[in-house]
């Protein structure tokens, strides 16, 4: 008897794809997104348990991203039952993203910085009223006009 | 106040989530997600009981958890158009009026408007709730509506302009839209912020408010405040991960400040979906980890960095002059009060008001479910 094949079941996690990356124009699958934090593949019963974080606890799609990695492990060969589970309590952080995947956004983030010309702040001396109101002439202009509401 | 410094809840909510203000299909998921929020996200004793909070909160109850429990010195109100998921849009244009007129110096109001109904019917629906609360300082949007589907783009000249320029006719402030956090199962797209940009850039007099900033779309809306003089982020929801995830709030917090610098940033906390106090002392208490400040290379998370994030930065977003604000409202009654009962416990005010004990209340509903549903922080 073959196992079942790790690589057919990364695959299938990574052909469903977090929506937040998609919606950044980055796609991203679960596995790449660093939201599956445990893959427990059992080759003699033919079934495939995954458990699964989400990027937020208020995200309203991870019970479509479940059922829809549940479809696409069911369909790799040897695979008899797969099961996804969401974790409500594991935190996720920009650090579970896979590093292959991490270059690919930051690459995305970087072209958009370079065609808005994106700078950060200036903190140096960033207490000062003239560094405060010279970063926004709009708000130094609205701070000449206040009053307290009657 | 906190620690002499004034503070300004950027949003706040006494919500309607009685059974029968929810509507639809997906109306009651999102009443009890809101519960869920709430209970999952809040240490036993600063949680409000089941029949309590999934009601229609009192105005009165919520103020006087502002003003007796919390720091909070004023609350900033928004109107919710949540029309296609409750009848009276979640917190109601009722609810404006009596803040306006039971509270006018502890509070102010954003108009809620519904631009999927079209430019003239938001147009006339702007002028009667403006009518009504004519010292408004903004309006709030909600990206989508649903049965059926319908969305816009902030950036619309054709949908959205015409709105903006009757908001800056009638001398309002700010726009605020409900970005980041998806409303159930319903397309993502227009929780992005791009569009965001376009309205800030046709309107450099108007300032963009984007609401839930961090809970998604980080770097992008980071880079927003970073190009946009009139683009502020809003932190309602987003502060409660002081509570759930600190090490999240952090980087969003710190990436947030890297590129948009001290004046972009507003404290909120969405009461009642938090207790004010407990978010408020989080943050009060808040450094970055070593090896944020190493990245992004973060001035200390001092008193006048957070004094601007938790009052300043608000007020001079919409032209109000905090100090002078705090001394015309300094010793009113409710600073009589808050300094006679130094400082109640969660919700004992609203318990009060119900004519039970809070705990017991709490230890009743904990009998009942058996369950209590916390957990405090992140994972190690």
């Amino acid at each position: 008897m073959t196992g079942i094949d790790r690589h057919a079941v990364d695959e299938a996690l990574d052909r469903v794809v977090d929506p937040c990356s998609n919606a950044l124009g980055e796609p991203l699958g679960l596995r790449e997104m660093g939201l599956t934090s445990s893959v427990d593949v059992d080759d003699a019963s033919g079934t495939v348990t995954v458990t699964m974080r989400l990027t937020s606890p208020c995200c309203a799609y991870g019970p479509t991203m479940a059922l829809a990695a549940e479809r696409e492990l069911a369909v790799v060969p040897g695979v008899r039952s797969a099961t996804v589970t969401i974790d409500h309590g594991a935190v996720w952080t920009p650090a579970e993203i896979l590093p292959n995947a991490s270059v690919r956004l930051s690459e995305r983030r970087f072209r958009t910085i370079a065609v808005f010309d994106v700078r950060p702040y200036e903190w140096s001396n960033w207490k000062s009223t003239e560094s405060l109101q010279g970063t926004d002439p709009l708000l130094t202009s609205r701070l000449d006009t206040t009053g307290v509401p009657e | 106040m906190i620690d002499g410094i004034p503070v300004i809840d950027g949003v706040i909510h006494p919500f309607n989530l009685s059974e029968s203000n929810a509507k639809g299909p997906i109306g009651p998921l999102v009443r009890e997600g809101f519960y869920q929020l709430h209970s999952h996200w809040n240490p036993p004793e600063a949680q409000a009981p089941r029949s309590w909070f999934q009601a229609d909160q009192s105005v009165t109850a919520l103020m006087d958890t502002l003003c007796l429990e919390s720091g909070v010195d004023v609350a900033v109100y928004h109107t919710l158009r949540l029309d296609s998921l409750f009848h009276d849009g979640l917190c109601s244009r009722a609810k404006a009026i009596q803040l306006r007129s039971e509270h006018p110096t502890r509070s102010f109001v954003y108009l809620g408007l519904d631009p999927t109904l079209g430019v003239a019917r938001t147009l006339d629906d702007l002028d009667e709730q403006f009518a009504e609360v004519p010292d408004a300082i903004g309006v709030k949007f909600y990206p989508d509506q649903v049965d059926p589907y319908r969305t816009f783009r902030m950036d619309d000249p054709e949908a959205l302009f015409p709105i903006y320029e009757r908001v800056r006719e009638r001398g309002l402030k700010v726009v605020a839209v409900h970005k980041a956090l998806p409303n159930g199962p319903v397309p993502l797209a227009p929780y992005r912020i791009d569009d965001v940009e376009g309205a800030a850039m046709a309107f450099p007099d108007i300032s963009f408010e984007i609401v839930h900033a961090g809970m998604a779309f980080v770097d992008e809306t980071a880079y927003a405040l970073a190009r946009f003089p009139n683009v502020f982020a809003n932190f309602e929801v987003t502060s409660l991960l002081l509570l759930k995830a600190p090490r999240l709030f952090q980087e969003a917090l710190a990436t947030m400040l890297f590129w948009g610098g001290p004046t972009k940033i507003i404290w909120a906390t969405g009461a009642n979906f938090t207790h004010p106090q407990i978010a408020l002392e989080k943050f009060w208490n808040l450094e970055l980890d070593g090896d944020l400040v190493d990245k992004y290379q973060l001035p200390p998370l001092d008193r006048d960095l957070k004094a601007r994030i938790l009052g300043q930065n608000w007020a001079d977003m919409v032209g109000i002059d905090l100090g002078a604000h705090m001394a015309a409202i300094a010793g009113d009654d409710w600073d009589r009060r808050r300094d006679a009962d130094g400082g109640l416990a969660p919700y004992t005010v609203w318990a009060d008001r119900m004519g039970v004990a809070h705990l017991e209340a709490m230890a009743a509903q904990e009998t009942a479910t058996g369950a209590a549903g916390f957990q405090h922080g992140a994972p190690s």
